[in-house]
């Protein structure tokens, strides 16, 4: 009669026995990365202990088999930088590229959970899937009879690289009226102030519109003349000053100005805004190549409405006075 | 008359002598001619074979040949032959089994020849062609590996008294049974722990390295969403108490000085990520980044986990290139627990148990506003599978 006795013994050789609840976690899991690993797993033994020991292998965590080191992997330099339940563990003598011995003076431990947190590992420079044979001894340098042990498994992966890309832009226009924030709308570029008077201020505005996604933002400046009518001009505000009748001065700002009754102040969810005196209410000025608006930063939409004033002495020759202004926009990326 | 008287003598003496001869043969005569009967159908079944093993129940059984009330039975194990009336070699524990502790439900039991055997008596039944079995428990079997051999005898109620099988008596029927101990085969299988977690693009090997947005310039765009489905990954583990899989990285990043996208790093832009709930990616002209699992159709309840759950469409099915969809993407780039900055990465897969190999994949999304700043924007993002065994 013959009796057949199957049973499958996981790892376990006589007199020891498998740690539970095992796991290897890994901060960076991409080949040759120097990263930290923590191994936890619970005691399963109460007794004596003085060594941990940890054997990455390639081929299997069977702790009585042969191992074929990981090439790349490296644990030399690893240090000890977190440690739960059991504690007092340093590197031992004894550790390599390979193997990791914990080493303390042997002292009473309880079946608990445990953790060591490692740093300065040097990962495994091939992807793919790797192994740890876990001892514990109660010898403090992982020699005699080993007390338990267990099998752990990671894999060493490939990041995810993603590319995108956000091209750069800069969207101007300029116009009479521009509806909402749509340059599409933009139209007009034909001021007439129509007669001059003496007596009271001559005005008319036009409409900015901006966005960028500069890092660094932009800068609107202008370029032009003053009012010229052959050698005949009206004098350009230098300086900012006030709407004056009957003073020959020809000036613009940014502003919603009550004095005489122009403009709009800058609007829209956009960054910036009037600099260098443009953005004075009721004071205009007039200097070529002047910065007039600025932002710092990337820029929604942003609306500016140019208001121009134009006064006339009594004495201003007769004739007519044009003038061509050029806006320009910057983008710094 | 004297001739007559003598004659008479010798016949009384010849006579009387036939009537000892008579009774002296009887009793042979009795047990070779007349009621001695070979039990057939016999067989011992033991619990276990094995050498030295304890507590082995024999079941013991044969077929009556004689219907004989509340017989007497007689186990008799010998290592040299079954045959009744042969001397009987044995050594209880050594070459035949040892009986002293064995025991038969209903019956009385008594050990004979030093614990090679056993005697039976009680109340039962014993019809001739009906089956009878004797349970025989509490036996530890010989130490030595062979074959030993059991000699069954059945007596008349009461007949059993001191007999053995070398010296049976008068018994009703008998019978033999060849019995052998074996090692025991014992088989060892190693099943060692396993991970095996892989993250490509076309098959395992090939590092996802994906364009998120326009398919020709790799722009994204203030009007349209893009997402890119691209990244697979295939896991499996036979760890009992299962795997997570955490994702760290940061969120897409035009990297600012020393190339770095490390938050607060000086020219360094980042698209806004979706959290801490997954979303739509319906509002194009608002930032976001995100991404979702696709854990449809495995086996092993793997599980994605928020903010990475599509729970419009399972993150199933998805494509690469512009996306108008009802899909949620989800990306929490924290440097707090949870999030993908923090050192534990943020958790975007589980599962309770051992996981079937399973391959899926994962989507990213992104729009952008129109105030992100222009350039080149990138990350890499690392996944780490941890299984507890």
């Amino acid at each position: 009669m013959l009796v057949v006795v199957a049973g499958l013994l996981l790892m376990r050789t006589s007199g020891d026995q498998l740690l539970p609840q095992r796991s290897i976690q890994i901060v960076n899991s991409a080949a040759s990365a120097v990263t930290n690993y923590k191994i936890s797993f619970n005691l399963a033994t109460a007794g004596t202990l003085g060594s941990i020991k940890a054997e990455f292998c390639t081929n299997d965590p069977l702790v009585d088999d042969p191992c074929t080191v990981p090439a790349g992997l490296d644990l030399s330099g690893a240090t000890v930088t977190a440690q739960t339940g059991e504690t007092g563990f340093s590197i031992g003598s004894g550790t390599d590229a390979n193997t990791l011995i914990l080493s303390r003076t042997p002292a009473a431990a309880n079946a608990q959970p445990v953790s060591y947190t490692l740093g300065n590992i040097t990962n495994p420079s091939i992807f793919g899937s790797y192994y740890v044979r876990l001892q514990t001894f109660a010898s403090s340098d992982a020699s005699g009879t080993r007390t338990d042990h267990g099998g752990l498994a990671f894999a060493i992966n490939d990041n995810v690289s993603i590319t995108s890309k956000v091209p750069p832009y800069l969207l101007f226009c300029s116009g009479i009226t521009i509806t909402s924030f749509d340059c599409d709308s933009a139209a007009g570029s034909y001021i007439n102030f129509g007669n001059f008077s003496a007596a009271t201020t001559s005005t008319a505005q036009t409409q900015l519109l901006v966005a960028t996604n500069a890092g660094n933002g932009y800068d609107i400046s202008y370029q032009g003349t003053t009012l010229t009518s052959g050698n005949n001009i009206i004098p350009a505000l230098t300086t900012a000053d006030v709407s004056r009748p009957g003073v020959s001065q020809f000036g613009i700002n940014l502003a919603g100005n009550q004095d005489p009754a122009v403009g709009q102040e800058p609007a829209g969810p956009g960054s910036g805004g009037a600099i260098n005196g443009y953005d004075q209410t009721n004071r205009y000025k007039f200097v070529p190549n002047d910065t007039l608006a600025r932002s710092s930063s990337t820029s929604d939409y942003k609306k500016y409405t140019v208001s121009y004033i134009a006064n006339v002495a009594r004495d201003q020759a007769a004739g007519v006075y044009v003038s061509t202004l050029t806006y320009v926009a910057a983008a710094n990326f | 008359m004297k001739n007559l008287k003598n004659s008479l003598q010798t016949a009384i003496y010849a006579l009387s002598a036939a009537v000892v001869l008579v009774a002296a043969l009887l009793p042979v005569l009795a047990n070779t001619a007349s009621a001695v009967a070979q039990v057939t159908s016999r067989s011992i079944t033991m619990s276990t074979s094995a050498p030295s093993a304890t507590n082995v129940t024999y079941t013991t059984t044969f077929t009556p040949a004689s219907t004989t009330t509340n017989p007497d039975y007689i186990v008799d194990f010998c290592s040299n032959d079954p045959l009744v009336g042969d001397s009987c070699t044995a050594t209880a524990g050594t070459d035949v089994p040892n009986m002293s502790s064995a025991a038969v439900s209903g019956f009385t039991v008594t050990t004979i020849g030093s614990n090679r055997g056993i005697k039976l008596t009680g109340t039962n039944t014993y019809t001739s062609g009906t089956p009878k079995t004797l349970t025989i428990t509490g036996v530890t079997n010989p130490s030595n590996t062979g074959t030993f051999y059991a000699r069954i005898l059945v007596y008349a109620n009461g007949g059993a008294g001191a007999n053995t099988s070398a010296s049976p008596g008068a018994y009703v029927d008998y019978g033999g049974v060849a019995l052998s101990t074996a090692s025991n085969i014992s088989i060892t299988a190693k099943v060692f722990e396993t991970l095996s977690f892989c993250v490509f693009q076309t098959s395992c090997g090939t590092a996802p390295s994906l364009t998120l947005g326009d398919p020709t310039t790799g722009a994204l765009s203030t009007s349209t969403a893009y997402i890119n489905s691209n990244a697979k990954y295939t896991l499996a583990t036979n760890a009992g108490s299962g795997v997570t899989v955490f994702m760290r990285g940061t969120t897409l990043c035009r990297p600012g000085n020393a190339g770095s996208c490390t938050t607060g790093t000086a020219n360094a832009y980042t698209i806004t990520s979706q959290k801490p709930s997954a979303a739509t990616f319906s509002t194009p002209g608002s930032e976001q980044f995100g991404m979702c699992a696709d854990v449809t159709g495995n086996t092993s309840s793997l599980a994605a986990t928020a903010p990475y759950i599509d729970t419009a469409n399972g993150c199933h099915s998805l494509t690469t290139g512009t996306y108008s969809g009802t899909s949620l993407f989800g990306f929490d780039d924290d440097t707090t627990s949870g999030g993908t900055n923090f050192s534990g990465g943020s958790q975007v897969l589980s599962a309770p148990g051992a996981v079937t190999s399973y391959t899926g994949g994962f989507t990213f999304a992104a729009n952008i506003a129109n105030t992100t700043e222009a350039g080149i924007y990138q990350t890499s993002l690392n996944m780490v599978a941890t299984s507890t065994f």
